[in-house]
């Protein structure tokens, strides 16, 4: 399974230029990835996984989605509406697939877009680690491990802790230098060092 | 850029980030240190934390952290302001008002609100500083619709009574001499129409109560905040005295007066806070009844069955232990309970007895929202003599 995001990586071009529902745990993962990256807009992304339910890891995507979709709603009412289903999503497909590390990374990078509103910042941290543990030993998995290091360095910079936050952010960094995650974890260092 | 002497260090840089909407003039200005000071490493500390308190007081940040940045040359400091913008409406209320107001409007500090209710209407516009100067200013209008009021004595409502409505403007100039002291004056100027009044003599002498008047006021203020918070205050001293004067010369009214309000907040113990306030304010005799001092409701002394609590003569001693006791699962909000005791009265110099001062004690609980809304809740119930429950969306002291 872990080999997936490197498929994920590959098929990254193939969904995004075909716009078919997914079928397979990578191209599920490739449509949630173009949408936080802001490549193709939740909407599109969840409508394009909601039309294959039952593909591998739709359940997390689709909470993940969710989560992204809320972002954009102005009314805060409907925006909590919609974090909680996402947050009810992703949590339903963890409790059954403790053992795979991307959902976790969503939970925990849904948490922190999310102010904890809705997952603690220790159940976030705790998801983020869990991760980063399950990817460690894993050579396919550099920007996995990089993001990790990056949302963990975050919440440690919004702690007051920069001590923390740059050793984190260096980590992130050189797990997956020429990554995206790694180069935002370079920009981070290079704007909170003096 | 000087080069820093021995033990010192020049501020080299000043960096912001998250601050989306806020101008860097914002962030800046509320800086206790600007670029090419030369400081003491623990006076680099001291305005660190200060300029944290500052930007956090303004209520546009949910969150803020002031880094001292890793140093490439020991002597040049980078400090980085690290802000998270929070929500910036914000709503208050009382049992009669409701108080909505956006904040930061266009990122550069300028709050705009109204407050409505059933007997007063009023559309404000503050600004705590005008970019490149330290002057604050402020304007609002306001109507208020017929009201009734009781003439209070110290035995009690006299059975004397008038109604009135009024409209009016106010405006603000403030200076600040540093972020913690402004100093300034409000000015008031209404149009007051009394009807149906009943008075056993001489309405216009004692109460200031006559058809129609005219009323235009100065009000002197100085102002020291040094608490560390605004919402949640732990440590620190809070003092403002503001003064009232009226003229005839510009108006039907000659009167003065001036009112002060103290307060003070410890953290003996970790988690709870200790506060206290004194309010104490003297007017003169021809002050007319709808500007004498007032220490009634969940604001002054919470006993609706107080001695007096409107006069020309005001003391207000209140005192509660708080203490934070958990956060919302769902929201962003915390609740807080808190013990209070209240000792106060109001009088005239006629009337004055020292035995007559009115209590109030009791438990409460509070509720403080900072998203989806800035909110403030909160209930208290005295116990003393009678049993009485207040409800408010205006926060504590």
């Amino acid at each position: 399974m872990r080999t997936v995001f490197t498929i994920a990586s590959l098929a990254l071009p193939l969904v995004a230029s075909a716009a078919e529902p997914p079928s397979t745990y990578a191209e599920v993962a490739a449509i949630v990835a173009l949408a936080e990256a802001g490549e193709m807009t939740a909407d599109e992304a969840f409508a394009l996984v909601s039309a294959a339910p039952g593909a591998p890891l739709a359940g997390a995507a689709l909470g993940r989605l969710r989560v992204l979709k809320s972002h954009r709603i102005a009314f805060s009412g409907l925006r909590f509406l919609e974090m909680e289903k996402g947050f009810a999503a992703l949590n339903a497909y963890v409790k059954g697939h403790r053992g795979d590390p991307l959902p976790h990374v969503w939970r925990g990078a849904s948490a922190f877009e999310t102010d904890f509103v809705l997952w603690s910042v220790a159940s976030a941290r705790e998801d983020i680690r869990l991760a980063c543990e399950l990817c460690r030993d894993d050579p396919s998995l550099p920007d996995q491990k990089s993001r990790c290091k990056l949302i963990l360095g975050l919440m440690a910079k919004n702690e007051g802790d920069l001590e923390t936050a740059l050793r984190l952010w260096a980590e992130a960094f050189a797990a997956d230098p020429v990554g995206p995650y790694g180069k935002e974890a370079a920009a981070f260092l290079e704007l909170f060092t003096g | 850029m000087a080069a820093a002497g021995e033990g010192r260090v020049v501020i080299k840089e000043i960096r912001t980030y998250g601050n989306q909407k806020t101008a860097r003039g914002v962030l800046l200005h509320y800086c206790e240190f600007e670029v090419g000071d030369e400081l003491t490493q623990a006076e680099l500390a001291r305005k660190i934390k200060r300029t944290k308190r500052n930007l956090l007081k303004t209520q546009y940040f949910e969150r803020v952290n002031v880094f001292d940045l890793p140093r490439s040359n020991p002597g040049e400091a980078v400090i980085m302001l690290d802000v998270a913008e929070g929500s910036d409406w914000h709503l208050s209320a009382s049992t009669w008002q409701v108080r909505l107001s956006k904040e930061n409007v266009g990122g550069v500090a300028v709050t705009l609100g109204v407050e409505f209710g059933f007997d007063r209407q009023r559309l404000f516009y503050e600004q705590p500083w005008v970019f490149g100067s330290r002057f604050a200013v402020g304007a609002a209008g306001f109507y208020e619709s017929g009201r009734e009021t009781q003439i209070e004595s110290d035995v009690g409502y006299t059975g004397e009574w008038f109604s009135h409505e009024a409209a009016g403007v106010e405006g603000l100039l403030g200076y600040v001499i540093k972020q913690r002291f402004q100093v300034g004056s409000a000015f008031l100027g209404e149009y007051i129409n009394y009807y149906d009044g009943r008075f056993k003599e001489d309405p216009w002498r004692r109460f200031g109560v006559m058809s129609a008047a005219d009323l235009f006021a100065a009000r002197p203020y100085a102002e020291w905040d040094g608490r560390d918070d605004d919402v949640y205050p732990t440590e620190g001293v809070y003092a403002k005295i503001v003064g009232e004067l009226s003229s005839p010369a510009v108006g039907d009214y000659d009167y003065a007066g001036a009112e002060s309000d103290v307060r003070g907040y410890v953290s003996p113990w970790r988690e709870f806070v200790l506060a206290a306030r004194v309010k104490a304010g003297a007017m003169s005799d021809t002050t007319p009844y709808i500007r004498r001092i007032s220490i009634r409701g969940s604001d002054g002394l919470r006993n609706p069955e107080s001695n007096r609590a409107i006069g020309t003569r005001a003391l207000l001693f209140t005192a509660e232990i708080r203490r934070r006791l958990f956060r919302s699962p769902i929201f962003d909000a915390w609740f807080e309970g808190v013990a209070f005791v209240d000792v106060g009265r109001a009088w005239d110099p006629v009337d004055f007895a020292f035995g007559d001062f009115s209590y109030a004690f009791g438990p409460g609980i509070r509720v403080h929202m900072r998203k989806p809304f800035f909110f403030d809740w909160r209930a208290e119930l005295n116990l003393y003599d009678k049993p009485a429950f207040y409800a408010t969306a205006r926060r504590a002291f």
